[in-house]
């Protein structure tokens, strides 16, 4: 991709506006397949995630989306207010394990195999997984006041 | 046995005598798909008694995270049923291979359910 992509989004958390933002990435990427999908899977998931367990706490503080690519770097972060300390303390439990895990995959696994044994698991947070073993993109996260940002990350390869 | 359809998400059923071929199409981006998934695919699992079963996911283009969540209680019941099962991926699509490899990997422990990449 030779040019620099950027666009950023301040939403009303409604479901389909997810579907919207993936075909948007869709149309405006220009890498492989495979790195097209990938961009799309995690705009996706962060955004379920903001619009799953993220609120709405004042006028103006609605969920951010911004999206950035260039040749060197993909970055997608999602802004929202946070609904209880108890999903942002899980939430940040679950992407604190994962950077600390060097096997990734086993992670996603054991993570299933957990859902598998519960199957009535209500925050399972499989997206965070799913962004870091099958997008390959790393995770960070910041709070301020109620405002949780996600960013995802992925570098990538340079063509020389 | 009917067919499933949200208007993105349709699962197409074809029977040939005593097997069952199911093949799921389209996307699936419901925020919580267990809610119309799991009703449909527990009354499957009791009319497919005594069945062999394929699934193919090959031509499904994307899915979000919550709907693993169906479709490993849809693989639990069909263990628990005794139902003979092949599940089916495209190998050559990277998040399709991240996603059912690891499903692969869980299925080991079944008796009853294959995962195979194609």
């Amino acid at each position: 991709m030779d040019k620099t992509v950027s666009f950023e989004y301040y939403i009303r958390p409604l479901w389909y506006v997810v579907g919207e933002i993936r075909d948007k990435v869709e149309a405006l990427l220009e890498f492989e397949n495979s790195l097209n999908d990938a961009c799309k899977m995690v705009s996706s998931e962060l955004l379920e995630n903001a619009l799953k367990y993220g609120t709405c706490l004042k006028r103006g503080s609605d969920t951010r989306f911004e999206f950035t690519a260039d040749e060197k770097q993909i970055r997608i972060e999602v802004s929202n207010d946070i609904y209880s300390e108890d999903d942002y303390k899980s939430l940040k439990d679950n992407i604190d394990q994962i950077n600390a895990s060097d096997n990734v995959r086993n992670l996603y696994i054991e993570r299933l195999r957990l859902m598998m044994e519960n199957t009535k698991m209500v925050k399972s947070q499989l997206g965070l997984y799913r962004i870091t073993y099958e997008g390959k993109f790393k995770l960070s996260y910041q709070l301020e006041d109620t405002r949780l940002t996600i960013t995802a990350i992925r570098e990538l390869e340079s063509k020389n | 046995m009917k067919n499933f359809d949200n208007g993105y998400l349709q699962i197409i059923l074809t029977r040939k005598g005593g097997a069952v071929s199911m093949s799921w199409q389209g996307k699936s981006d419901d925020s919580n798909p267990s809610v119309s998934l799991n009703p449909y695919l527990e009354q499957l699992v009791n009319e497919l008694k005594g069945d062999e079963l394929f699934i193919e996911y090959n031509t499904l283009k994307y899915m979000n995270s919550s709907t693993v969540m169906p479709i490993m209680q849809f693989m639990k019941n069909l263990e628990a049923g005794g139902i003979k099962t092949m599940i089916t991926y495209d190998s050559g699509s990277d998040w399709q291979r991240a996603t059912f490899s690891a499903l692969q990997a869980l299925s080991c422990i079944m008796n009853n359910i294959t995962v195979k990449a194609i």
